[in-house]
């Protein structure tokens, strides 16, 4: 709406076509290749450098904006690398726990860490730890997971992540975006 | 953004860089080149102007155009579209008011991304099945007035505005307002969306559908990129899609319109990355204020660039700018077009098999009216590899045959020896909408 700002001068005549303009239906062959021809050709050049470029790594572009899940993602493996430890009565991880978790804590409306993105190869497990100062309930978007959380206490959700995509985890009264988590 | 919308997924669906064949990069520098190639092959091989929608097209056969035409199929249609209307109303007031009703799967997914596509398949289809025209119809006939006859006259000038508002206004609900799927928004939404347009019709007349409701307005511009359409003589032709949207009625609004779709589209990209969700959440401002303010400066920006790219093609050509606006604003339909189906269809394909499913059980009573209550969602057309490819392929052909019909618009409009120099902002804006949507839907 906020295009052509200037206000109309006054009744704007119909598109008027020239009359004398060829057909350019299916039955002009020439409009017909040249626009073909061009689409071709913009396809095929985005293809073909799709093709050079297949080989190459993937991800490396665009990295900005890239996960680097900092102190929230976690696997067993590494060793339980959670940043700022939400609260005393978080259960560690344990050793027996392979997958990626995540922790996120909840105060005063504001998300700690703030939401980022997380990375989940398809297939690993997720656990999911939240703390809040409020009573809440959890709800991980696509896979439809929803848990209770009462002020203070850990909330945990677990699964397979076993569906593709890119899912929100919502902290669902406050409307509040916690994490995203990118299964691929 | 998608707040806790039926949307399971994001927006932007399932597909996020990851999936992405190739590095943004290369992406981004092989979709430049082809629109670069693209417009030196116009300059070197199209001329003249060619496109022209009156007489364009082969007639289909007698027979079938009958039947298409006939006013049993016409009634047929109105009376689905009033049956499906009523069917999601008594959902919508009387369903319970949580995941398992179907509207907010309805509105958000079926209609509103739904609807676009069909029509760029078949043509204006929401024209045909407006449930708001039939009750028009139905209220004038009843009064025993015309539907046709106006109170007051519809002014040229307002155009397409009223549409651009009321498009504005749903992508507000869909993206900034709080509470977007529950049932009392949506029914107040579109209570006064029918309040205001039967009023509106009553006033001005029927024609007031196509100029100012804008879910019709929306149908029929995307409309206009179906192989089938109507030549100037009435026949129904199968046409090259390319003389369809160049003959889109350069009306007054008609660039709002397109901006607003663009914009809201752009903004609900931007909307999924988690640095907006952080300003959102963080910000100094209350969220819904933050998403609105969000919402309209990308609808501007998307205005004043295209206004800037017009108004650079023509200014040394003797037309009022408004004009040159709105002559050149049908060359964004296929880039609206491009995000749709680049931006949606993961979600129309998932949420869309969902909601199918909920609309059997719209009281979650464990009902099957419609026999689709035990369908599962089957994900093989939301393939994260196919939808990346869809993607790309929609973004990059709605950029490259925009610049098509800039080129061909250029040829027509502006004087011979401006007409090449006068293209140049208007593809200049092209590679930057390119670069911006893919950037935005690939790593945001």
């Amino acid at each position: 709406m906020t295009t052509a700002s200037r206000p109309v001068a006054g009744p704007l005549p119909p598109v008027l076509l020239s009359p004398g303009a060829r057909s350019s239906g299916w039955d002009a062959p020439r409009t017909a290749r040249a626009a073909v021809g061009a689409l071709a050709l913009a396809l095929g050049l985005v293809l073909g450098l799709a093709a050079c470029g297949g080989t190459g790594s993937t991800g490396t572009a665009a990295s900005p904006g890239s996960p680097a899940p900092t102190g929230s993602s976690m696997t067993a493996g590494s060793g339980g690398a959670s940043g700022a430890p939400p609260s005393t009565g978080q259960p560690p991880a344990t050793a027996t726990f392979t997958g990626v978790g995540v922790a996120v804590q909840v105060a005063g409306g504001k998300v700690v860490p703030p939401t980022h993105r997380v990375d989940v190869p398809i297939g690993q497990r997720v656990r999911l730890q939240v703390v809040s100062d409020v009573a809440d309930e959890v709800h991980v978007h696509g896979y439809d997971l929803k848990q209770d959380v009462a002020p203070g206490a850990p909330a945990t959700v677990e699964f397979v992540a076993d569906q593709p995509g890119l899912f929100e985890v919502e902290l669902e009264a406050a409307k509040l975006q916690l994490v995203q988590l990118e299964v691929h | 953004m998608t707040v806790s919308l039926v949307p399971a997924l994001t927006a932007h669906g399932v597909v996020s860089r990851q999936d992405l064949p190739i590095p943004l990069v290369y992406l981004l520098v092989g979709s430049v080149a082809a629109l670069l190639v693209s417009f030196l092959a116009l300059v070197v091989l199209w001329r003249e102007p060619r496109l022209d929608w009156m007489h364009a097209g082969r007639p289909l056969p007698p027979r079938v155009q009958r039947v298409l035409d006939s006013p049993a199929l016409r009634a047929g249609l109105r009376a689905l579209g009033l049956l499906v209307t009523a069917y999601i109303a008594v959902a919508a007031l009387f369903g319970p008011d949580d995941d398992s009703n179907p509207t907010p799967g309805v509105v958000y997914v079926l209609f509103w991304v739904g609807v676009p596509l069909l029509s760029m398949l078949l043509g204006p289809v929401w024209r045909l099945l407006n449930p708001i025209r039939t009750i028009d119809t139905a209220v004038t006939r009843a009064t025993g007035t015309d539907a046709e006859a106006a109170a007051w006259p519809l002014p040229h000038r307002v155009g397409h505005w009223p549409a651009a508002l009321m498009l504005l206004a749903f992508a507000w609900m869909e993206l900034a307002a709080p509470d977007n799927t529950s049932q009392l928004v949506l029914c107040l939404f579109f209570g006064t969306y029918l309040a205001v347009n039967l009023l509106a019709a009553l006033a001005f007349g029927s024609r007031w559908f196509s100029r100012g409701d804008g879910f019709e307005v929306y149908s029929t511009l995307l409309g206009h990129l179906s192989c089938l359409g109507r030549r100037g003589d009435g026949q129904l032709v199968l046409r090259n899609p390319l003389a369809g949207v160049a003959g889109t009625p350069a009306v007054p609004g008609l660039s709002g319109v397109v901006c607003v779709l663009l914009g809201s589209t752009a903004y609900d990209s931007l909307g999924g990355s988690t640095w907006w969700v952080n300003v959102v959440q963080s910000g100094p401002l209350p969220a819904t204020l933050t998403r609105t303010l969000g919402l309209v400066t990308m609808v501007a920006l998307v205005g004043l660039l295209f206004l800037n790219a017009c108004l650079l093609a023509g200014w040394r050509a003797d037309l009022p700018s408004a004009r040159l606006v709105e002559e050149f604003a049908h060359t964004l339909i296929p880039i609206v077009a491009g995000y749709v189906v680049a931006h949606y269809w993961s979600l129309l394909v998932l949420n869309g098999q969902k909601t199918i499913s909920q609309l059997s059980d719209p009281f979650a009573t464990g009902a099957n009216l419609l026999g689709t209550a035990h369908l599962v969602v089957n994900p093989t057309l939301a393939d994260p590899n196919v939808v990346s490819v869809l993607q790309v392929t929609a973004i990059v052909v709605g950029h490259v045959v925009a610049v098509v019909l800039a080129h061909d618009r250029a040829l027509r409009l502006l004087p011979r020896r401006q007409a090449m120099a006068g293209q140049i902002p208007l593809l200049v804006l092209m590679v930057a909408f390119t670069v911006g949507g893919l950037t935005l839907l690939f790593a945001a």
